[in-house]
């Protein structure tokens, strides 16, 4: 083939390569990158202890192209009945981590190691908790809607031996849909351990005795002590079967069993269903909690609103409230102000239709100042009282050795100079005389 | 004489831990933990976003990226149950000031990755679930805010807006 030609080809061939790349990049999607963002890791640490404290280090990635500056704090952590994880703060588990740092700016690709020490709350077998790093964009004084983002690292924690892996079957019912026979059959289990459990389970459904299925539950879920959760199933009802029947929920990893029945007849009433949209509480100037409970599902319901103040596992204050009839839509604020003592707590509020659980959520509520407030903290008073003891005791000590040094001096003036101890008269070094001392001189004058 | 045997038996002690020249091979492990990164770019702070009176009220409300090597939950919470009268000029909601009638609805939209949102959430002040995703992926949702008026809802005096703040938080399932 000529050069020219050879040439022309070539040429021709890089052009169409060229294009072909460039029209590559062109319908590329509009990439977003990667690497973006605040990396938090790790982002959970999930660990059984052989002793009651610990340390590690997290580490914080900047990915973004501009500095950011980072509030990390510690809340309590716990799960509503579908697993949705709540950040309590304030809670009593915010005083049993501590972090070396509690912000910082993080330049762009920068990254840095947050040192975290923790110990499981006395009382406790396990330690369940968030670390928090927030960061937000600038926003003007009259922004409408202000967005904050966090992302968590999960501690898991579980203490030495011996544990109590228990729970509790609180409801076992069926949920019928609006159209068709397909329901979501459920068990809500109450860890009421001291640690967390992964339970699972089936339930099996009866009609007089007679066994009609087995509804294996999603099981594999956390559940962490003094929550509760929501297990669920399929279930196709079969289009003639009417009346009542009894669902039975057998639980492993925990052992644990429960008993419920439904009506197939009325099953409108699977369709009730009501949430907490808002849980509040505040301590100032007397402790109060506001709860807002709507109605979100298709039939009206009078449900019952329990309030409880929980410190540590011991409930310090109760109160039942009847609420009257919600249309579907309808919400409703209900407050409950506790008499309550200075003190970290967890206000739960739990909405009932019968013996069925509708909703349950938990808020933190701290009543008074924090302990490390009310005094400069006993440990540091200790600390600063053991100074002073040890400061005290080495002044006597060298006041007594003072003391010593004197008396053994004026010993040896009192004695005859041929009796004084060698070490007291100055080494003497040949060719220079010695130098007289008090006694000698005196006796030359 | 003193000097140079304390001299050459210090030498002697830095050659002795010294690892000699062709040692066996240096060994360096690591680890790559469970990870979350969560982008607030290009989620974007909303001001003077007009409601009308009455309907339907959307406005975009930017978007938010999860990168995570483990299941993760993306979560939102908010400061208030209802969007609130805040004084601009004092930085601060006003007590017993007006809310409006309706919940502010954020609703996700899967725009890239494998992550599945839910279709809307009506933001309270305990967190809901946004979306969740198996991780080793980066899923990115595009956020719209809805907001419904009533007529009852009341117009606010100059200096003061109706506000609410959004937390999201992603973490580890």
């Amino acid at each position: 083939m000529p050069r020219g030609s050879v040439r022309t080809m070539r040429s021709r061939v890089l052009r169409i390569l060229a294009a072909g790349g460039a029209a590559l990049v062109a319908l590329a999607p509009a990439a977003w990158s990667a690497a973006t963002g605040i990396e938090l890791t790790p982002a959970k640490i999930e660990s059984d202890l052989s002793r009651r404290s610990f340390r590690t280090d997290l580490l914080l990635v900047n990915h973004d192209s501009e500095s950011r500056r980072l509030a990390l704090s510690v809340a309590g952590l716990g799960h509503d009945l579908d697993g949705t994880w709540q950040f309590l703060e304030p809670a009593a588990e915010t005083d049993a981590v501590d972090l070396s740092t509690e912000g910082f700016t993080l330049a762009s690709l920068d990254r840095r190691s947050v040192r975290l020490r923790a110990k499981i709350p006395d009382g406790k077998r396990g330690l369940y908790a968030a670390v928090l790093a927030e960061f937000s964009n600038a926003f003007s004084a009259d922004a409408t809607v202000v967005v904050r983002s966090r992302v968590a690292s999960l501690l898991l924690i579980r203490g030495p031996k011996p544990w109590n892996e228990q729970v509790k079957v609180s409801e076992v019912s069926l949920r019928m849909p609006e159209k068709g026979r397909r329901a979501t059959v459920y068990a809500i289990l109450e860890n009421t351990g001291n640690v967390h459990v992964y339970p699972r389970g089936r339930v099996e459904i009866r009609k007089d005795g007679r066994l009609l299925a087995t509804v294996r539950l999603d099981g594999g879920k956390i559940v962490i002590p003094e929550f509760a959760r929501r297990l669920t199933g399929t279930w196709t009802v079969p289009p003639d079967l009417t009346g009542r029947i009894e669902l039975t929920a057998i639980i492993e990893d925990p052992s644990a069993r429960g008993t419920g029945f439904f009506d197939l007849s009325g099953h409108s009433a699977g369709r009730a269903a009501a949430m907490f949209s808002a849980l509040r509480a505040s301590a100032s100037p007397r402790p109060a909690v506001v709860a807002t409970l709507a109605n979100t599902g298709g039939v009206a319901i009078a449900p019952k609103v329990v309030l409880v103040a929980i410190q540590g596992r011991t409930e310090r204050a109760r109160t039942v409230l009847p609420q009257p009839r919600m249309r579907p839509g309808d919400a409703r604020e209900i407050e409950w102000r506790p008499a309550l003592a200075d003190g970290v707590y967890r206000v739960r509020a739990q909405a009932w239709l019968g013996d069925r659980l509708l909703d349950t959520r938990d808020v933190g509520l701290r009543v008074g100042a924090v302990a490390s407030e009310r005094a400069p903290g006993l440990g540091r008073l200790l600390l600063a009282l053991l100074a002073l003891l040890l400061l005290g005791l080495v002044s006597w000590l060298l006041a007594v050795a003072r003391r010593r040094r004197e008396e053994k001096r004026r010993a040896e003036r009192r004695a005859p100079a041929a009796e004084r101890p060698v070490a007291a008269r100055r080494p003497h070094r040949p060719g220079i005389p010695p130098r007289l001392t008090g006694r000698a001189r005196a006796g030359r004058r | 004489m003193k000097r140079m045997v304390i001299f050459a038996a210090a030498l002697l002690a830095i050659l002795a831990v010294m690892p000699p020249a062709g040692a066996a091979d240096q060994i360096i492990t690591a680890s790559i933990g469970s990870s979350v990164t969560m982008s607030t770019n290009p989620t974007e702070t909303i001001s003077n976003w007009s409601l009308s009176a009455l309907g339907a009220n959307t406005t975009s409300g930017g978007s938010v990226g999860v990168s995570a090597n483990v299941p993760y939950t993306l979560t939102v919470v908010a400061d208030k149950a209802k969007m609130s009268e805040y004084n601009t000029g004092s930085s601060a909601y006003v007590s017993g000031g007006k809310t409006l009638t309706n919940a502010l609805s954020v609703v996700p939209v899967l725009s890239s990755g494998t992550g599945v949102p839910v279709a809307s959430v009506a933001v309270g002040t305990s967190a809901s679930a946004l979306a969740a995703g198996v991780g080793l992926s980066t899923d990115v949702y595009d956020l719209t805010l809805s907001q419904t008026t009533l007529i009852t809802d009341e117009p606010l005096a100059s200096g003061r807006v109706y506000r609410i703040v959004l937390t999201y938080t992603a973490a580890a399932l």
